[in-house]
């Protein structure tokens, strides 16, 4: 019985693009650049729509 | 002669009585056929032998007049059990109640007759009720069922129950959000953003390794609701040192002027009009989290003002400039011997405000009028 490792997507996705928004985040608490609102929304939309893509990506395969 | 065919004698039961067979007792349930939403009315209209229509009239109006019946309506769908529409459709029909009928239209009269004599406080009343409990519990219901959809990918189905259970479920997944969202904007404005942000990223490795063992997919959501208001308060500089409340500062020379004026939430007021500024000037910051900055100057001084406005506005007399990611500068200088208030605005949410009055004159509902007369615009940007 062959047991499948291929990974859940949409955690995944998800997993990637929050560790990338809390580093962008961490580096605006660092004091590396700052962040604003003009930055923060698309990045947002970034990570809400790859999360959503990760999950719908998933459940079709 | 008896044309029974003739059961065998069992050595542990008893006879059975010879009489009438016991008759199970009538149940209400819900009909699976007769239904506009859980088929409650239609389950009701067949125990009474009612029309369902009067029970589906009776439940709309008792929305609109105080919303009882829409609760009672959601504690029958829960608890009452769906019916069998074929067995239900077997048995014997009874006639039709006259008595009921009556019975349920007077009701129903009863209900509905203050909803015609009283229409301005029914709608108060529906207005109240609907604004505070039934319109939110609606909202929390469908927001619950999205949540859960979105969470499993699966529409919650079953028994009525599996979906009050999916359905609180994914309600109570949006609390538990909610309460992160707050405690992580709390923690990210008081100093904790970098504790924060660290646990973002904890989170987003934890949902990495989950993918491998099977998804994690119920931590996305309470890990974006820690993420986002980090952003947020980032992004518009949120900063709750110095408190919570209405701060008024009066100084009456310029010894008494700090450097830096802050407040977490709330308004704060520098009032500059009893001060004599030294002809070299004098800098002042003000920090506000959310809320407003406003100074108050003598008409006569030169101000020059720069501030950083995440989401308001920033009003210098009668110049302004509003939205997100405010930037405003207005450099200034004045003649030989008159001064300069430099004035730096840090505000998260909110408004800074500069604007002039007469000594004892209220300056809370002053029109902004023109400032800066005694002095040369050099430039502007906001």
């Amino acid at each position: 019985m062959s047991r499948s490792t291929r990974p859940d997507l949409a955690s995944l996705v998800a997993g990637l693009a929050l560790v990338g928004f809390g580093t962008v985040l961490l580096l605006d608490q660092l004091d590396v650049f700052d962040l604003r609102f003009a930055a923060v929304g698309p990045m947002v939309c970034a990570v809400v729509g790859a999360i959503l893509l990760g999950a719908g990506l998933g459940r079709r395969a | 002669m008896n044309d029974e065919p003739q059961q065998p004698p069992e050595a542990d039961t008893p006879e059975p009585a010879p009489t009438a067979a016991p008759q199970a007792p009538r149940r209400i349930t819900r009909s699976r056929s007769d239904r506009v939403i859980a088929g409650v009315a239609g389950g009701l209209g067949r125990y009474f032998n009612v029309d369902p229509v009067i029970f589906r009239i009776a439940f709309a109006a008792s929305l609109v007049i105080g919303g009882l019946g829409g609760l009672l309506y959601l504690a029958a769908w829960v608890f009452i059990p769906e019916g069998d529409d074929a067995q239900q459709a077997a048995a014997p029909p009874r006639e039709r109640s006259g008595a009921l009928t009556v019975l349920a239209v007077v009701a129903l009269v009863l209900v509905a007759g203050p909803l015609l004599l009283a229409p301005v406080l029914l709608l108060l009343g529906a207005g109240l009720f609907a604004g505070l409990l039934v319109l939110p519990l609606a909202a929390i219901a469908l927001v619950g069922f999205l949540v859960w959809w979105l969470v499993t990918g699966e529409r919650p189905m079953g028994s009525t129950r599996d979906v009050v259970i999916a359905v609180a479920l994914g309600a109570g997944l949006i609390v538990l959000c909610s309460v992160i969202f707050v405690a992580g904007a709390w923690a990210a404005a008081v100093g904790g953003g970098t504790v924060v942000a660290c646990l973002v990223i904890a989170a987003g490795l934890m949902l990495v390794a989950g993918a491998f063992r099977g998804g994690m997919r119920w931590l996305i959501l309470p890990a974006l609701a820690l993420a986002l208001p980090v952003a947020f308060v980032a992004a518009a500089d949120v900063d709750f040192d110095g408190g919570i409340g209405e701060r008024e500062y009066h100084p009456t020379s310029a010894a008494q002027i700090r450097d830096r004026y802050e407040l977490g939430i709330g308004s704060l007021v520098l009032d500059l009009r009893y001060v004599r500024l030294p002809a070299d000037g004098k800098n002042v910051v003000l920090d506000v989290g959310i809320g407003e900055g406003v100074v108050v100057v003598p008409e006569n001084l030169c101000v020059a003002s720069q501030a950083d406005v995440g989401v308001g506005a920033v009003q210098i007399f009668d110049r302004e400039s509003g939205g997100v990611d405010v930037d405003w500068e207005e450099q200034q200088s004045a003649p030989r011997g008159k001064p300069v208030l430099y004035v730096h605005g840090d505000v998260g949410i909110g408004l800074l405000q500069v604007k002039h009055a007469a000594p004892g004159e209220s300056f809370r509902d002053a029109d902004l009028e023109p400032g800066n007369a005694t002095c040369a615009t050099e430039g502007a940007r906001g």
